[in-house]
């Protein structure tokens, strides 16, 4: 059952295996990640606009669009991914591969960024906001030239976060058949025994989180 | 011409603005002075119409605050620029790209825009700063910026709230006197909003001064400080003096053309009388100075002293 795992073995495991499930992660954290901050953004938009303390409080839409942020989180992901089959099989028509996984992915990482967005939003200084009503500034050019201005440093630390916290998500989904790298980790390494393919999976994924880190604190020092 | 007349705020229960009426004329230099907590924060953002009156009426040039519409309160603003202690400066942009944003807001053309900036830098002097970023700033240069900001629009009235309160007094004195140039040069009318009076004695031609909502009393800066009315002792909070119990105390009052004559020792020799000069002093107010002393003078003397003093047409109060 132990096999003796040569060089050779290791490289073919790479070349058949592993690599290709880089790929496929990358690419299924890359869609999340584009339709999360897209969706994020409107969100914390909204948020951020009828907040009790936003632009024009509206104290009954925020509860409500409040709740149903705090329903999605309270999922732990794997429950999340599993309980949205029916959307996930009406969307993508399956349940299994990247594609499926990309729905809760998605979802989930939206929750998150939109609250991430939002206090980033709501963090900026309210006598800045007052300032720019003086000078007679609508509440869209307050959210656009002032709030999301002030706010581009915490929301690319925000991004950076996210995309590191769905880089482990997306092993999760690999549990359930979502394919990718965090699903080669487990079926190809800890249920087959086999340590070779487990470890170089983990250190991929080190380095995933690393690169990630890196880009985004050269961006955040860029934009500071 | 601003005119506030019986102005009711409340934020909940709590009133804050308990029946206000004030007169600011059009290129005075006019100081609201208060402890904290005393409403003439909030009284200044009503007048740009930050925040809603709930009854009275206030109107700024002919125009009723009160019955404008969201969109119209905005129009309005660009009449009024305010400057804020804390400078509010965006932090992610330049000194230019912050001086710009009402006109950007306002869909100027990008060489107008061009032109204003790189001139009101100049007013406010501080022009190699442009593309500096405020972090790169010190106070003073921060609130230029400010005020070069909130002179884009072409105002006709500059809201200040507190805005020398978190300078040391050097730099906020150079702030001061930058708002009176402004002042004189584009005969723009300016709200001074502090707790420092020696603010409002040097830059103000007029002062109200508020307690718990209301104005407790007002009117050029040097008659009211030269009257010292309780509101005011109550702000500077301190008791100037001790005076003698025998005889007559009595405050003379030196306004402008008396401040630096002689006339209380001419008194002295006219009426042949002695008496005890306690305390007295010239103070700079804004573009004037006056003077007021106080004197011990024997019972009898006093009635003579009065008639003396109304005479020669100057005020006093017995203590």
């Amino acid at each position: 059952m132990f096999e003796k795992v040569t060089f050779e073995k290791w490289v073919y495991y790479m070349d058949e295996l592993i690599v290709p499930s880089i790929w496929v992660t990358i690419k299924m954290l890359g869609q999340v990640m584009c339709l999360s901050l897209f969706l994020g953004f409107v969100l914390a938009m909204i948020l951020a606009w009828c907040s009790p303390n936003g632009l024009r409080p509206r104290p009954w839409l925020y509860k409500i669009l409040s709740f149903v942020v705090n329903v999605v989180r309270s999922f732990p992901i794997l429950i999340l991914i599993i309980a949205l089959y029916p959307v996930t099989r009406f969307l993508v028509g399956t349940t299994i591969g990247p594609q499926a996984a990309v729905v809760p992915l998605t979802v989930s990482a939206t929750q998150f960024l939109a609250r991430l967005f939002e206090s980033a939003l709501l963090q900026t200084d309210k006598q800045l906001i007052e300032a720019a009503r003086s000078f007679g500034a609508s509440n869209r050019q307050i959210l656009f030239r002032v709030m999301l201005k002030e706010a581009v440093p915490s929301i690319v630390s925000g991004i950076t976060l996210t995309t590191i916290s769905y880089i482990a998500a997306s092993t999760i989904a690999g549990a359930v058949g979502a394919g990718g790298i965090g699903s080669v980790a487990i079926n190809y390494g800890y249920q087959s025994f086999n340590d070779a393919i487990l470890y170089t999976a983990v250190v991929i994924l080190c380095i995933m989180v690393q690169i990630t880190q890196w880009i985004g604190n050269v961006i955040y020092q860029k934009v500071l | 011409m601003i005119e506030i007349n019986n102005l009711h705020k409340s934020y909940g229960s709590n009133e804050v603005l308990k029946g206000i009426s004030l007169i600011v004329p059009t290129g005075s230099i006019y100081g609201l002075a208060g402890g904290s907590g005393a409403g003439k924060s909030t009284l200044l953002r009503c007048v740009n119409a930050l925040e809603k009156i709930d009854s009275g009426i206030l109107t700024v040039d002919g125009v009723d605050v009160s019955k404008l519409s969201e969109k119209d309160s905005r129009t309005f603003r660009k009449n009024i620029g305010m400057i804020f202690q804390n400078f509010s400066l965006l932090s992610r942009m330049t000194v230019y790209e912050n001086v710009a944003l009402p006109m950007r807001c306002w869909g100027y053309k990008r060489k107008e825009i061009d032109k204003t900036v790189k001139e009101l830098l100049e007013l406010v002097e501080i022009p190699e700063k442009i593309y500096s970023r405020p972090a790169e700033l010190s106070g003073g240069q921060k609130q230029r910026v400010a005020i070069a900001r909130a002179l884009t629009l072409n105002p006709r009235i500059l809201l200040c709230d507190e805005a020398t309160s978190a300078l040391d007094p050097r730099v906020g004195k150079s702030i001061l006197s930058l708002l009176n140039d402004i002042n004189q040069r584009l005969g723009i009318t300016i709200i001074i909003v502090t707790h420092q009076m020696s603010v409002i004695r040097k830059y103000c031609s007029s002062v109200a001064i508020m307690e718990q909502g209301r104005i407790a009393d007002f009117g050029a800066t040097d008659q009211v400080f030269l009257r010292e009315p309780q509101a005011l002792k109550n702000l500077i909070g301190e008791e100037k003096y001790v005076l003698p119990e025998t005889g007559k105390n009595i405050k003379i009052l030196l306004p402008d053309t008396f401040a630096k004559s002689t006339v209380i020792t001419e008194m002295a020799r006219e009426l042949s009388i002695n008496f005890l000069i306690l305390e007295g002093g010239i103070e700079v107010y804004y573009m004037k100075e006056a003077g007021n002393m106080i004197i011990n003078a024997k019972e009898e003397d006093t009635e003579k002293i009065g008639s003396y003093l109304k005479n020669r047409g100057i005020q006093f109060l017995e203590l």
